[in-house]
């Protein structure tokens, strides 16, 4: 089955993105497909690639990353939430006049338009709140 | 595949009240994407979702989107189907008077019912 | 299709889980997650199961045994890991989410 996952919570404030993240790779080892992950409110914090983890402590960003690189998953964050949070990629920042950009290379910066089309065109749909 | 394929039935339950957080707007944003993609959308207000609906909504000093106002835009997205659960409604002190749109007041029957029927049900 | 109902708060600190119980139906599931495995402790679920007899009751093992509450369950809940989280999701819609 076709499932979207939508994020809410940011790293430390919540579980919701690890658990997400435990439910997407169960999903996949089942032979599930994921539409889309939609980070949205303040899960857009799981993209920021300055955070520095305690050495002995789970990385928010690092799994993601690895995650999406290895399965080919869709990681998208909403440009509007992410915008008002201080979460840029390049495009932003250089279009806002920003100092710097920290958005991780895996995710993508995009409009609620793919979270509606996610949750049209998948299955199920999960949302793993703050 | 046809038309009525790709329109879900999506239900917002909204929960949180306005200005505390970004989340009622939030799920306002996504409501009316929801609409802009003629889906089948809903919105049931629950619990603190309600006061998101209260009229004389004046967050000037806040320098933030009047959410009433922002929620009075729904049907124009052709977004009629509102709720409210009637409980969190009467242990408010609320009536559909106190709304900026117009409701459709729900039992907890009702809302078991009203959640049965959707694809999607995306709390807020 | 019955619904699958997420509620990740303990009923103490939150109105997640009250907000879930006007939604929940006949034959609906429930998986508690992160916070919301302090609901299974016996005397908060038993609360639960009385009023729901019709619900089923699950826990996500790995949450619970976390907060040190694998021996302090009501043992009527059951737990599963995301295998099985992934199987409720396979066999209910929609799935909801409580906050």
């Amino acid at each position: 089955m076709k499932y979207a996952l939508a994020v809410y919570g940011a790293p430390y404030a919540s579980e919701s993105s690890q658990t997400a993240l435990h439910f997407a790779m169960a999903l996949l080892e089942k032979g599930h497909q994921i539409t889309r992950v939609f980070f949205y409110h303040e899960g857009v914090y799981t993209a920021n690639v300055l955070g520095v983890s305690p050495q002995d402590e789970l990385d928010p960003l690092r799994p993601w990353h690895t995650f999406a690189e290895a399965q080919g998953i869709e990681l998208v964050v909403c440009v509007a939430a992410a915008l008002k949070r201080g979460l840029l990629n390049d495009v932003e920042a250089e279009r806002y006049g920003k100092s710097g950009s920290n958005l991780d290379d895996k995710f993508e910066i995009a409009g609620l338009g793919q979270f509606i089309d996610a949750v049209i065109s998948s299955d199920k749909v999960i949302t793993f709140g703050c | 595949m046809a038309a009525e394929d790709l329109r879900r039935r999506i239900l917002f339950i909204l929960t949180r009240p306005p200005y505390g957080s970004s989340l009622a707007s939030e799920a306002l944003d996504a409501a009316l994407v929801a609409g802009v993609f003629d889906q089948d959308v809903s919105l049931l207000y629950m619990g603190e979702g309600l006061f998101q609906l209260l009229d004389q909504q004046h967050p000037e000093l806040l320098q933030t989107r009047n959410h009433a106002k922002a929620s009075r835009v729904l049907p124009e997205y052709d977004i009629n189907q509102v709720y409210v659960h009637d409980l969190s409604m009467n242990s408010r002190g609320l009536s559909p008077a106190d709304f900026v749109l117009p409701v459709e007041v729900l039992t907890q029957q009702d809302i078991k019912n009203l959640v049965a029927q959707q694809n999607a049900v995306l709390n807020f | 299709m019955s619904s699958l109902h997420l509620v990740n708060k303990g009923n103490q600190s939150s109105d997640a889980l009250n907000l879930c119980r006007t939604a929940l139906a006949l034959n609906d599931s429930v998986l508690f997650i992160q916070d919301g495995c302090y609901n299974v402790l016996p005397g908060e679920l038993e609360v639960l199961i009385e009023a729901f007899p019709e619900v089923t009751f699950h826990v996500l093992e790995p949450d619970l045994r976390a907060r040190g509450l694998l021996n302090r369950r009501h043992p009527s809940v059951i737990m599963v890991d995301y295998n099985g989280f992934v199987e409720l999701t396979e066999q209910h819609n929609p799935v909801l989410s409580w906050y």
